[in-house]
């Protein structure tokens, strides 16, 4: 048996979050009576941690809350809802009914997240139950989609090898499915289950984990989930059409703080090979480890690559060793390709059509130049609407807040394309790469956290970058740019090649040199940057990259290579 | 093993056991800091007495040191340790700060500027600020409202309103940004203009500030006890030292001046503050006004109701004028004044409120079929969206300037229920309203007052006033439990009856019952309503939200779901407010009671229509309703 005690929750020294976990009674906390307390559109503070495990943050609208101050009322609260969907996988019929909710609680618009699921923003809290309802009515829940558990698993499609991304796609809703808490609190609260006195949580315990925790699988070469970026990676090694087993990766994580050196952004390490069959009792074993060790009493040093980086990587190998009573076998060769997504059709070797669509910032809603609300909901519809062999097409989310409308039969494929067409969307067709590639966080006016804009400036960020772009012909060269509003790392900046994180409204921290296939992260160039400042910054180093690059490097390396920055090998040289 | 502890067992070859010192090593940081400041005051105190303490008895035994023969029983100021903070670093400076000056046994209080009005501030003798700056130099959230107080035009205007106090500020901010340390900076730009004595120089700290703290802590604290000691020595009898401050709340019994103001001799008060309150996107306009009154004199109780006298607009004086093809400059006569027409249409004519007699008038003058339909049949559904101006536009009358002066109403003055007490604004009346704008196929018509103050005038400017007492409207004279049922605007007097209760420090119950549209943007008052409810002040409130849910809930609704409890309270000697809207509101609502008191006391409904006879005689029931 191990050495290692389960952690004693101790209210000395641990942080208040910790015994908010501990006395909330198994994630129920004070909710029911927050839901029930007509003078306020709040929750109570505490039940604002707990309501996360549900899967669902309160927030408000930032742009009114000084209007709303002077006009004696509170701010304007509001809830997102985060559903969990491992691989980010919904048939049609299931997504008729999420868009639906939308269109009751959540103003017609559903936000793609950047770990492949579905966000509802702006439920109010009267709504709240109503809204967790109808999701359910899809067979989809948002339990442990936030909070610290275990978040939505990921996996990306790979649709030229279908069989073995079948089977990468099951194992990702069985890690979800393996790692979800135990408590029935989410049943009693919003869906009326019958209430169970006795609860434990075999693998959580009361606390459940020191922070968020976060799972992928990657199917090579495509590395569109940004597995390092993940407190888990899986890489799937593939045996001809089979599953070989994976390659795991631990302490991937993208939140840090300004100006606090012991925080930084970390890419994976590689400790070893697992069979498919042993991969529960391994992400189990790792996330136990995370449990019994990591940082209970600083959050911002909470997460699993602090919890590594305390322990070194041989030490962390010897205790999860400990933890599983055998070790891993040597990793396994594999190459990554490329991050982002593929857009357009793809044909897929049983025949089907899959097509993945610009989302432009995943947003869903219809504006006046694209109306993708309602041109998806009618091609929900048609799919839903037929019962070729229950297999009738789904709308997968991407993991860059892209979507795929997958499984497509050749009679469906034009159908599809004269609805596309119908609500003016787009099929990245006409974007250019680094647009394409662009990532942004929520942001302002709902995130609480979000000291700058993100999703909603972004774009006119990459029109005056663009610009640029083209003047040097370097347009069609594909640069991951991204973009959030604070530190936290919603949008995986510090894994852009240009990274931007939010310092304060119209400043920008400016990160440089992060790899093109995801397995560096960028390193801070510039501080606190206004829109002017920044191209400014930018303009000569395109045009020496236009100049000097060589024959296919990526922007990233180049910088690198011409010294703007220095290249990140591990955490602690992020502030070095 | 840290410096400091290392430091710790080493000094003085190691005095204190080996349990204790780990003792003090597992201690939290705000032990250690609690502890530090005990031991300094212990310090003192040894040095002045031989026994020492009971170690038991620690945290209250606070040893009055220094209270030697000069205290006596009139206490000083004490001082305010204020923190603005946005993350919890400045209020743990500020509580280093309280702990160090507690321990040294000087009268000290520690607030969040959430807590605190720019006018306790005049209650203190030093004001010793740690105030973090977020963003773009802004304050954190819960400083904001002090923060725009005192940045407000209206308070630097009273220049010396903190002249008696000292201040220290401590920034915390990130040198990173352009406005470093900016919220700190402000607010002792502001205690300066307001008269304060800054007692040290104002230290602004960068990300890493704990060192910076420590010392800013230090030469406060000397500061301070040097302060203190001034003070005492200045006011002979006086100790700042004492273990437990206590502020009364100065109220002070606001004097009956009779004041002599009334809708022809009114006062020219100015107008400070005009707020829409209600959010976007609502169906209402609602606003919140605040009037200055300083120097006046005017008196008023909650309940009472403030007279506003307006001109008509100059677009509707001149659309009529022109309507009738008449010249605006002619002379009229006008209850023995010559004036011209102009003049007396913009001050001495009701143009917004059409009386029946007018049509009448006006019918005499010129036949009109749909007019006289309008004067035989349709005149209450007219008036609710129609004025004077209308009815020339319908009947076209062919009219002289002086049949025009002959045939209108005078201007009456426009009444609205005061929304504050002078307990809380000695020299304020707040008003609550809604501003009334209706389209017609004639035009857009507003309301006389409504528009007048919403959005003719500007703060700063003049406008008219004159209390119109109403004995019938108050508060009890007895203590009892008050049920306030005020819907829409009808909350404005209950606003001013709480604000009195707890300026009062009354025990007695109250309950509100509030209703509007939306909860979203309608809920007026929230952020002061929901402050009673935590302080305990209002007992119930229950909301009637009508349009967020499916079926239409009302105030009367409300109260009929809670007849159990009105009962009870009514049982208990309860008194019984209605304000708002007369025709439906108060109808239902008084039916809702008649009901509750049927049921609920078994009583038939002639018993009941007694039972709520008797408790309007004993002033039990009391309407104020429109």
């Amino acid at each position: 048996m191990s050495k290692v005690k389960p952690t004693i929750y101790d209210p000395q020294k641990h942080t208040a979050v910790e015994g908010i976990k501990v006395n909330s009674n198994y994630l129920r906390g004070t909710l029911q009576q927050s839901l029930q307390s007509e003078i306020t559109g709040a929750i109570a503070d505490d039940d604002q941690m707990i309501i996360k495990f549900h899967g669902s943050y309160q927030q408000d609208d930032r742009d009114l809350r000084a209007e709303r101050r002077k006009q004696k009322l509170e701010p304007l609260y509001s809830f997102m809802i985060r559903a969990r969907l491992p691989g980010g996988v919904a048939s049609a019929e299931q997504y008729k009914v999420l868009a639906k909710v939308a269109q009751d609680y959540g103003h017609s618009s559903l936000r793609l997240t950047t770990r492949q699921t579905y966000q509802w923003h702006g439920i109010v809290k009267r709504d709240l139950k109503k809204t967790i309802a109808g999701i359910n009515r899809a067979l989809v829940d948002s339990i442990a989609a936030c909070g610290d558990v275990n978040r939505n698993v990921m996996a990306n499609p790979l649709f030229e090898q279908s069989k073995l991304h079948t089977e990468v796609y099951q194992w990702s809703k069985k890690i979800s499915e393996h790692l979800l808490p135990n408590t029935n609190a989410y049943h009693e609260i919003w869906l009326d289950g019958e209430k169970v006195e006795s609860t434990e949580e075999p693998i959580y315990g009361k606390t459940y984990l020191p922070r968020k925790f976060k799972i992928a699988i990657a199917v090579p070469p495509n590395n569109d989930v940004d597995i390092y970026a993940n407190d888990i990676g899986l890489i799937a090694i593939p045996d001809g059409e089979k599953l070989k087993g994976f390659n795991i990766l631990i302490g991937g994580g993208m939140g840090s703080s300004h100006n606090d050196s012991e925080t930084y952004p970390r890419a994976a390490s590689e400790i070893g090979f697992c069979k498919p069959e042993q991969a529960l009792e391994v992400v189990e074993s790792i996330l136990k480890v995370q449990r019994d060790y990591g940082n209970r009493e600083v959050r911002k040093l909470a997460r699993l690559k602090y919890t590594i980086d305390g322990l070194t990587v041989e030490g962390f190998k010897e205790v999860l060793a400990d933890y599983l009573g055998w070790s891993l076998q040597p990793a396994q060769p594999f190459s990554f390709e490329h991050n982002g997504d593929r857009y357009g059709w793809i044909k897929s070797d049983d025949g089907r059509w899959h097509l993945t669509l610009y989302i432009h910032s995943g947003r869903i809603k219809d504006t006046e130049q694209s109306q993708v609300f309602t041109g998806l909901l009618k091609i929900a519809d048609l799919l839903a609407g037929q019962s070729d062999d229950g297999h009738n097409g789904e709308f997968r989310c991407s993991p860059n807040q892209n979507l795929i409308i997958s499984n497509v039969t050749e009679g469906n494929k034009t159908s599809i394309e004269q609805i596309l067409e119908q609500h003016n969307i787009s099929i990245g067709q006409t974007e250019t790469p680094t647009r394409l590639n662009a990532l942004a966080c929520v942001a302002f006016p709902t995130c609480a956290l979000a000291m700058a804009e993100a999703e909603r400036y972004l774009p006119t960020l990459l029109d005056k970058i663009e610009e640029q772009l083209e003047q040097y012909g370097i347009a069609d060269v594909p640069i991951n740019i991204r973009m959030t509003g604070c530190p936290n790392g919603c949008a995986r900046p510090y894994l852009g090649e240009i990274g931007f994180v939010g310092k304060a409204p119209g400043k920008y921290n400016l990160y440089l040199g992060a790899s093109h296939t995801g397995d560096r992260v960028n390193k801070l160039y510039r501080e606190n940057f206004n829109e002017e400042q920044i191209l400014k910054e930018l303009d000569p180093i395109f045009a020496s990259f236009a100049e000097q690059r060589l024959s296919e490097e990526s922007f990233g390396d180049f910088v690198i290579r011409q010294g703007y920055v220095s290249a990140v090998h591990n955490g602690r040289d992020f502030h070095a | 093993m840290t410096v400091k502890e290392h430091q710790l067992s080493n000094f003085g070859g190691k005095p204190l056991n080996d349990e204790l010192l780990h003792q003090i090593r597992n201690l939290s940081a705000q032990e250690i800091n609690w502890l530090s400041g005990y031991c300094a005051g212990l310090l003192d105190y040894q040095s002045e007495n031989i026994s020492v303490p009971d170690v038991a008895n620690l945290p209250e035994a606070n040893p009055v040191a220094g209270s030697d023969s000069k205290s006596g029983s009139k206490s000083a100021q004490p001082v305010l340790v204020l923190y603005a903070s946005q993350t919890g670093n400045a209020q743990s400076i500020a509580e280093q700060l309280f702990d160090h000056l507690h321990a040294k046994s000087i009268a000290v209080e520690l607030k969040s500027s959430l807590e605190i009005t720019v006018k306790e501030l005049a209650n203190y003798s030093a004001i010793l600020l740690v105030a973090s700056t977020h963003g773009e130099g802004e304050p954190p959230d819960d400083a904001i409202d002090l923060y725009e107080a005192l940045t407000s035009k209206k308070i630097l205007s009273k220049g010396s309103l903190l002249k008696d106090v000292s201040f220290a500020v401590l920034g915390l901010g990130d040198s990173s940004y352009e406005f470093f340390c900016q919220t700190a900076k402000d607010f002792a730009q502001s205690f300066t203009k307001l008269g304060a004595q800054e007692l040290t120089e104002a230290m602004f700290c960068d990300v890493d500030y704990q060192q910076s703290a420590a010392q800013w802590i230090d030469q406060v604290s000397v500061a301070v006890t040097a302060l203190v000691a001034q003070i005492s020595a200045t006011q002979s009898s006086a100790s700042l030292v004492t273990s437990n401050a206590v502020i009364g709340s100065s109220s002070t019994p606001i004097a009956e001046v009779n004041t002599s103001y009334n809708k022809d001799n009114p006062f020219k008060a100015t107008v400070a503050t005009i707020q829409k309150i209600t959010g976007r996107g609502s169906p209402k306009e609602t606003y919140h006004v605040e009037i200055d009154i300083e120097d006046s004199n005017i008196s008023y109780q909650p309940g009472d109701a403030l007279g506003i006298v307006a001109h008509n607009q100059q677009p509707l004086v001149e659309d009529i004028i022109s309507l009738l093809a008449l010249d605006g400059e002619v002379s009229v006569d006008y209850h023995n004044q010559t004036l011209t027409l102009k003049h007396y249409l913009t001050e001495y004519a009701e143009l917004t409120l059409v009386s029946k007699a007018t049509i009448k008038a006006l019918l005499e003058l010129e036949a009109s079929v749909q007019l006289q339909e309008i004067y035989d049949s349709g005149y209450s559904e007219f008036i609710t969206n129609h004025q004077f101006i209308d009815l020339l536009h319908i009947a076209r009358p062919t009219i002289t300037a002086q049949q025009l002066v002959d045939i209108l109403k005078p201007i009456k003055p426009r009444l609205y229920s005061i929304a504050s007490s002078q307990q809380e604004y000695e020299d304020e009346v707040h008003l609550t309203l809604n501003h009334i704008s209706v389209n017609n196929p004639y035009g857009e018509r507003y309301g006389l007052a409504s528009h007048h103050l919403t959005q003719t005038l500007s703060e700063g400017e003049a406008v008219s006033i004159f209390v119109e007492h109403n004995p019938k409207f108050k508060l009890p004279a007895v203590e009892a439990p008050v049920i306030m049922v005020g819907p829409g605007t009808g909350v404005a007097p209950f606003r001013a009856f709480l604000q009195e209760r707890a300026a009062s420090n009354s025990t007695e119950k109250n309950w509100l019952i509030f209703g509007n549209p939306h909860f979203d943007t309608d809920f007026l008052y929230q952020l002061e309503i929901q402050k009673y409810v935590s302080s305990g002040l209002l007992n119930k409130l229950d909301l009637a939200f009508s349009r967020d849910s499916e079926q239409k809930v009302y105030v009367q609704h409300k109260l009929l779901e809670n007849a159990v409890e009105v009962w009870q309270w009514l049982e208990q000697g309860a008194y019984f407010y209605v304000c708002g809207d007369m025709h439906n509101m108060a109808k239902d609502v008084e039916q809702a009671l008649l009901t509750i008191i049927q049921e609920q006391g078994q009583r038939d409904e002639e018993a009941a229509k007694q039972y709520l006879k008797a408790l309007k005689i004993n002033q039990r029931y009391q309407r104020d309703v429109y």
